[in-house]
Order: structure tokens, then C-alpha cells, then sequence
């Protein structure tokens, strides 16, 4: 095995130096292009064996889940996993701090590295105990984080009205639109689960016009129409996190992120999202190294659980592509991917730091809203080059959703609705009666 | 606590029913009114009673126009007036809003040992409460003399900036003023009579829809809602148990407050390991070890309790603050947690 590691070494580091500049490509997430990667790997597997493929994959996952921070901050594009990350780390650049969030963000995805490391021995009983103790409950786990996330949006108004209604509605005009928001991203997907207007044959694309329209339209839109001025930014030397406070953020990261790793749906922000409650994280610092970490175990995490040799678990939209056409054998594999998510960590961490430092030389030279306008053109065309005329008309539907939050002040994570309402109803066996409420069926 | 250990502790509640299990394994979604009724007293609390509450004395103060002498003389006014007429008042300070992200800070503070009442303007803060650097304007502070005894209270600023700001009520008791922070938190919404209340929903609501388990739902929105109400009795502040029986809410327990880190940590670890346990328990063949589930598994967390409880104790000793000031304290923290969620 020792002399087959370096070539899978080498894939890997392609894989990461390879979506380090896809992720600096607002909205494109790894996935489409690992779905072409998939594609092309099953007509030319004579040139590429399945364990480099694999690692290739890793690679690029390792770095695109440390690099993904980048346009979220700088260029506000979000997607389903750095939504989290956006406001904190706009405040940030608002605050001439934008280089030091992007940092804390890998420094938490370092400190995701460090936890993979530690686990690494007990994850296969951990995980496969877990998933076959829970595998009957995932509908109703998930029904809970939904009510959960509705029941823990709390009202941001109602202070002022002659009359107690007055104040009330005044108060439940933001709740009931994240209510509405969460309702109609819920339709949005069972429209594309069950009659998507993207084509059969970009099937694996199809949640890519929603996402961004979703989260990356309404944000770049905003920051057009409000003319955003960023300061100049200061690339800081040393970060104002002493050690105490980067184990609070990973630690908190690291009980969302595997969460999200380990249970289908639940994206990387979600899970930092409960996790920074269940800790009780109140300053902007642990929440944004938790949210770096939370998201790298998301991304990382569950491809990672794909290589354990006997629980094996598929999760995750990378796992899932090449679960079709490869499985891994063997706890050599196993702990080579652990040796090279910790090689292509540590290198993506350096490659954030030196884009983070472009992307201030970007924003302090050319004016923010024409960054802006021109990241708008680009999610449009990577729209339709991925999804064609079907998914821009996805996309135009879902921007309204996502701007619901926008103007009334709720919580944008309510557009997941998209992710968690088909697949919950699925899970309960509900999916095709409510699609045939729906007409959809 | 906060909301999410409330809700955890709801939902664990729930497994504890094995046909609620089984039926969950089936399909059912029975096990959410777990959580339902887990977080349904604060629900009630933060989304509906604070906004029907009706002020007495309304501080709406202008950002251009900040008098903070002025403001300081309503609220010593208004608690004289509570003096001299023994009527109750409520006191509601409104925030001042600056745009869509910024808010003009301002702080009160009753001074129960000098008889005063003080107010002080503060930063402009963003959402979530960071000042804005040199943002801080040099304002004359407002200071006024207050006529009657009051009883002891929370005894630092308070701060008004972000959402909805705080309310106070007002009260004649033992021929002194109370200041009795939030009023609206914590009375009907917290007692046994909302969880039979919740119980009964819940089980005719099944009952209705044509469940068999109809009893078990309406037992585990009961308990569930009960299981709020006693986690709230660990703090400062207990509620108001009995209502409509009584009043008053009650005195807590006094082991932890509302927004203390580990606590929660401690009940959401546990609610979670509850639940698992649970499902493995009652599914066939169960696969945990109990020994080394509890015993290894769950270890760090009594243990990270234990050391909460030494670090606390010994801070208590060397503070000796009031019980009145540490349950203030407590609502504050929790209005807090609301506020950032």
C-alpha cells in the first residue's frame, strides 16, 4: 500500500488546487462539477483506477469546504451551507476585518481536521451503531429540526402600536413570513423532486437553480440596490481568538457539523446552527471558527464516512454520485483518506489565506456593486449552462422565496424548506400523496 | 434554560413512551409534540403575551432628542406614584432604532440603596450588539431622586438597544416598591394548569384524527410541558405553578442561571443520549451496553457539571448578591437569549 500512496497523494492535491479556484466561482458548488468528473470517469476508467478518482473527489471536497468561504464573505454569495457565514462575515468586511473572518473560518475548519484525526478509530462503531439505531427515526428527527427551527425564530418587532393587536401583528408580520418562506421553499421542492423543469439528463444538477436562487441572488441584489461601500481592509497579522475561544467554536462546529455529516439533509450551517445554541455561543468569533468547522465536517465528514470499511455511509451528494459506480475496501484506504484530508486540509488552509488576500485587493480596487453585478451574471450563466431554460425559470421562481427574508427581516435558513420538506415527507412514506395534493402526480 | 435544552427535553420525554416509539418507527410524527410542548411556555411568553401587556409609563425615547434627565425623572415619578397610590404600574422602555442594522444603545438602572433611578446613553450597536467603534457621544446622564423604599433588584444597567425593549412592573409589597422584571414571562404559560391544558389538546387532537394513541400524546404534551416548568425551577426564578390559583411566581431552586453554558450543555447531551438509549431500548435487539453507555459514554457530562457547580459555589460565596438581583439577572439573561436566537 505504502508505494500506491503517492500517486493517490498526488490526485488528491490535483483535486484540491483544482477546487480551490471552482470555489472562488460563487454558487458553483463542488458537487456539479464532481458530477461531470463522475460522468467522465465511467467512460475513461482505464485512465483513472477508482481509489484516484476517489481521492481526487476528496481532494477537491477537502478544498472546496475550506475555500467555499471566500465568495461567501467577499462577493455575498451563499449557498445551502455557507448562508451562516454571510452575515457575520459581511459585518466583518464592513469592519475592515473581512481578511480575519475568512481566517477564523479556516481556523476552524483546522480545528474539523484535527476532531476527523481523533475520531478516526472509533468512528466506525460510533456511526455504525448510531445509524442503525436511528435509521428507523429519520423522518420525524427531521420533522423536529423543522419545528424547531420555526418555533425558535422569535419576533424582532411589536415594540411600538396603540393597541396590544396593534403590536402583535406588528411582531408576527416577520415570524408569519419566515412561516411563508419555509412553505413555499417546501413546495418549491417537491415541484422539483416531482416534476422539476430541469432536464432528465441534468437530473444530478437540479437543486442548483434553487439554491441560487434561494440564497446567492437575493444577497448579491441586495448589495447591488444598497450600493454596499467596503472599507479598506486590514490583512491582520494575528487574530484576536485566544486558544480557549478556537476550542469553544471547534468544539461546537464539530457537534454540528458531524451531525450534519452523519444525518441526511441537514447541511453543514444547520447543524452549526443547533450546535451554537446547544453551546450557548454568544460572541461573533466562536461563532464564526464553528460555523468554518461546522461546515468542513459537513462537506468532509460524510464523504469521509463513505471509507469506513464496514459501516460504509453514504451520505451526501459526492458520496452518493460515486457510490454508483465505486466502493472503497479496506482500513488502509480508510486511514490513507484521513493522512490525505489532513495533507489537503492544511494546504487548502494556505490557499485560503493568500485568496482571502486577493479577494481584499479585488474589493478595495474595484467598486463593490460592480463586483456585485458581475457575480449576478455569473450565477445566471452558471445557471443556464448547468440546467439550461428549465432551471432558469427554477431560479426565477425561487429569488422572490429568498427574498421574503430579505424584506421582512426572518431567518433566510427558512428557504431549506427546500431540502427538508420533500425529503421528510419522503422519509414518513407522505411524499407521493402530498405531491398528488399538489397535482404534481 | 434556553429554548433548545427545553426543547430536547421535550422530545426525550417523548421516547420514554415505547408505543410512541414503535408508532414513530411506523411513521407517526408523535414524538414532535414532544418538542412542541417543550419550548410552548416561552412560545406563548415571547410571541404573545409580551406584545399584549399594556404600558403605564411608555419611555420612547427619540435618538435625535435622547434626554436622559428626563427619562430618569418618568421612571422615579412613575415609582413614587406606585408608592402613593399602591397601584400597580408597568414600566416599557422602547428601543430606538437607527436603520436596518444599527440601533442607539441607551441604559437604566435602579439604584435601590441610594434611592435612585439613572440613565445613561450608550453606543450605536448593530444587531448583534457590537458598538460601532467611536460611535459612543459625550451625553449628560440622568440621575433622580426616587421618594420610597424599594426593594432590592438587579442592581447593574440594563441595556436597551436591539428588538423589543424591556418592561418592568411596578408593585406595592411590604410597604416597599418591587421592581419586578418582565412581568409577562413566566405566570399562566408556566404552570401545571398549561400543561393539562396542552395534554388535553394534544390527546383530543389525536382522539379527533382517529389515533390509537391518543392517551400516550396527550401524556407526552403533558409531561413535556411540565418537564419546561421544572427546568425552570432550577434557577433563580421559578413561576408561577399554581396559576390561576396564585399570583406570585415562586422562588427557584437556585443552582444555575438561564443563560449558564454548561447547564444546558449537561441537559441537551443528556436529552440526546436519553433519546438514543431510548430508541435503541425499545426497538429489537437493543444494541447499547447500558454500563458503558452511561457509564463511559456520558461520564463527561455529570463531570462537567460537577466542575460547574464547584466554580459556582465558590463565586457565590465571595459575591453574596441578592436573591431579588440574581432572579432579575436571570430574566434579563434569558430576554437576552431570545433576542439573539
Amino acid at each position: 500500500m505504502n508505494a500506491e500512496i503517492l500517486p493517490l497523494a498526488l490526485y488528491a492535491i490535483v483535486g484540491t488546487l483544482l477546487a480551490s479556484l471552482l470555489a472562488l466561482i460563487p454558487a458553483l458548488h463542488v458537487y456539479n462539477i464532481a458530477g461531470i468528473f463522475i460522468l467522465f470517469a465511467v467512460s475513461a476508467q482505464k485512465f483513472i483506477g477508482g481509489d484516484e478518482l476517489a481521492m481526487l473527489l476528496l481532494g477537491m471536497i477537502v478544498g472546496y469546504a475550506m475555500l467555499n468561504t471566500v465568495s461567501a464573505i467577499f462577493l455575498g454569495a451563499p449557498d445551502d451551507s455557507t448562508i451562516f457565514i454571510v452575515l457575520p462575515g459581511q459585518k466583518y468586511l464592513l469592519m475592515s476585518r473581512g481578511y480575519e473572518a475568512a481566517a477564523l473560518t479556516g481556523i476552524g475548519g483546522l480545528g474539523g481536521i484535527v476532531i476527523l484525526i481523533l475520531l478516526a478509530p472509533f468512528a466506525e462503531t460510533l456511526f455504525g451503531t448510531l445509524r442503525a439505531i436511528v435509521l428507523p427515526h429519520l423522518h420525524w428527527i427531521l420533522a423536529v429540526i423543522i419545528v424547531y427551527m420555526l418555533m425558535a425564530e422569535w419576533p424582532k418587532g411589536g415594540d411600538r402600536g396603540a393597541t396590544g393587536l396593534a403590536r402583535l401583528w406588528d411582531a408576527w408580520k416577520g415570524l408569519g413570513a419566515g412561516i411563508l418562506t419555509f412553505a413555499l421553499s417546501g413546495i418549491l421542492g417537491m415541484v422539483l423532486m416531482y416534476a422539476s423543469p430541469v432536464p432528465t439528463e441534468r437530473a444530478f444538477q437540479n437543486l442548483l437553480p434553487a439554491f441560487v436562487g434561494l440564497f446567492a441572488v437575493p444577497w448579491v441584489m441586495d448589495n447591488i440596490l444598497s450600493g454596499a461601500k467596503i472599507p479598506p481592509q486590514h490583512i491582520a497579522k494575528t487574530f484576536d481568538a485566544p486558544p480557549a475561544m478556537i476550542a469553544r467554536g471547534v468544539f461546537s462546529g464539530a457537534l454540528g457539523g458531524l451531525f450534519a455529516a452523519f444525518f441526511p439533509v441537514v447541511t453543514g450551517g444547520v447543524g452549526g446552527y443547533l450546535a451554537g445554541h446547544a453551546t450557548a455561543q454568544r460572541d461573533d468569533r466562536v461563532f464564526i471558527i464553528s460555523q468554518g468547522t461546522s461546515k468542513f465536517l459537513y462537506y468532509v465528514g460524510a464523504f469521509w464516512l463513505f471509507f469506513l470499511p464496514a459501516a460504509r455511509i453514504v451520505k451526501g451528494g459526492m458520496s452518493g454520485m460515486l457510490a454508483t459506480i465505486y466502493t472503497p475496501a479496506g482500513y488502509d484506504l480508510y486511514y490513507v483518506s484521513v493522512g490525505l484530508i489532513a495533507l489537503c486540509g492544511v494546504l487548502s488552509f494556505f490557499l485560503l489565506l493568500l485568496y482571502s488576500r486577493a479577494a481584499v485587493w479585488l474589493v478595495q480596487k474595484v467598486n463593490y456593486r460592480y463586483i456585485s453585478i458581475a457575480t449576478m451574471f455569473l450565477l445566471v450563466a452558471l445557471v443556464y449552462f448547468f440546467t439550461g431554460v428549465g432551471g432558469l425559470f427554477v431560479m426565477l421562481v425561487a429569488v422572490p422565496i429568498g427574498w421574503l427574508p430579505v424584506l421582512w427581516g426572518s431567518r433566510r435558513m427558512n428557504c431549506l424548506g427546500v431540502l427538508l420538506v420533500p425529503i421528510t415527507l419522503n422519509l414518513a412514506g407522505l411524499g407521493p400523496t402530498v405531491a398528488e395534493w399538489l397535482r404534481l402526480i | 434554560m434556553k429554548g433548545i435544552s427545553h426543547f430536547i427535553t421535550g422530545v426525550a420525554v417523548g421516547t420514554f413512551f415505547p408505543d410512541a416509539v414503535h408508532a414513530a418507527v411506523a411513521g407517526s410524527f408523535i414524538l414532535v409534540l414532544g418538542g412542541i410542548g417543550g419550548l410552548l411556555p416561552d412560545t406563548l411568553d415571547f410571541k404573545f403575551a409580551r406584545f399584549i401587556e399594556e404600558p403605564d409609563i411608555l419611555i420612547d425615547p427619540h435618538p435625535e432628542q435622547f434626554e436622559a434627565q428626563k427619562i430618569a425623572d418618568e421612571i422615579a415619578a412613575g415609582i413614587d406614584r406606585v408608592g402613593a397610590t399602591h397601584k400597580k404600574q408597568i414600566l416599557k422602555c422602547n428601543t430606538m432604532r437607527l436603520g436596518p442594522d444599527w440601533w442607539q444603545q441607551y441604559s437604566i438602572k435602579f439604584d435601590t440603596q441610594n434611592g435612585e433611578a439613572l440613565v445613561q446613553l450608550g453606543p450605536i450597536v448593530n444587531t448583534s450588539q457590537i458598538p460601532l467603534p467611536e460611535s459612543l457621544r459625550v451625553s449628560p446622564k440622568g440621575r433622580a431622586k426616587i421618594h420610597v423604599p424599594l426593594l432590592p433588584t438587579y442592581g447593574d444597567f440594563v441595556t436597551v438597544d436591539i428588538f423589543s425593549g424591556p418592561s418592568f412592573a411596578l408593585e406595592w409589597r411590604n410597604d416597599r416598591v418591587e421592581i419586578d422584571f418582565i412581568p409577562w414571562h413566566r405566570q399562566y404559560s408556566h404552570s401545571f394548569f398549561m400543561a393539562l391544558l396542552f395534554g388535553t389538546l394534544c390527546g383530543a387532537l389525536f382522539f379527533w384524527m382517529d389515533h390509537p394513541l391518543y392517551v400516550t400524546a396527550g401524556l407526552i404534551g403533558a409531561f413535556a410541558v411540565m418537564a419546561h416548568v421544572l427546568e425552570d425551577q432550577l434557577g433563580y426564578l421559578g413561576s408561577n405553578l399554581l396559576w390561576p390559583l396564585t399570583k406570585v411566581r415562586s422562588t427557584g431552586m437556585k443552582l444555575i442561571h438561564a443563560g449558564d453554558a454548561i447547564p444546558n450543555f449537561f441537559v441537551v447531551g443528556t436529552s440526546c443520549m436519553l433519546i438514543i438509549f431510548n430508541l435503541d431500548r425499545f426497538s429489537s435487539p437493543p444494541s447499547l451496553d447500558p454500563l458503558l453507555y452511561w457509564g463511559g459514554l456520558w461520564l463527561p457530562f455529570p463531570l462537567a457539571l460537577i466542575y460547574f457547580f464547584v466554580r459556582k459555589f465558590r463565586a457565590d460565596v465571595l459575591k453574596r448578591i441578592p436573591l431579588l438581583a440574581q432572579q432579575e439577572g436571570d430574566l434579563v439573561a434569558e430576554t437576552q437569549e431570545v433576542m439573539d436566537a
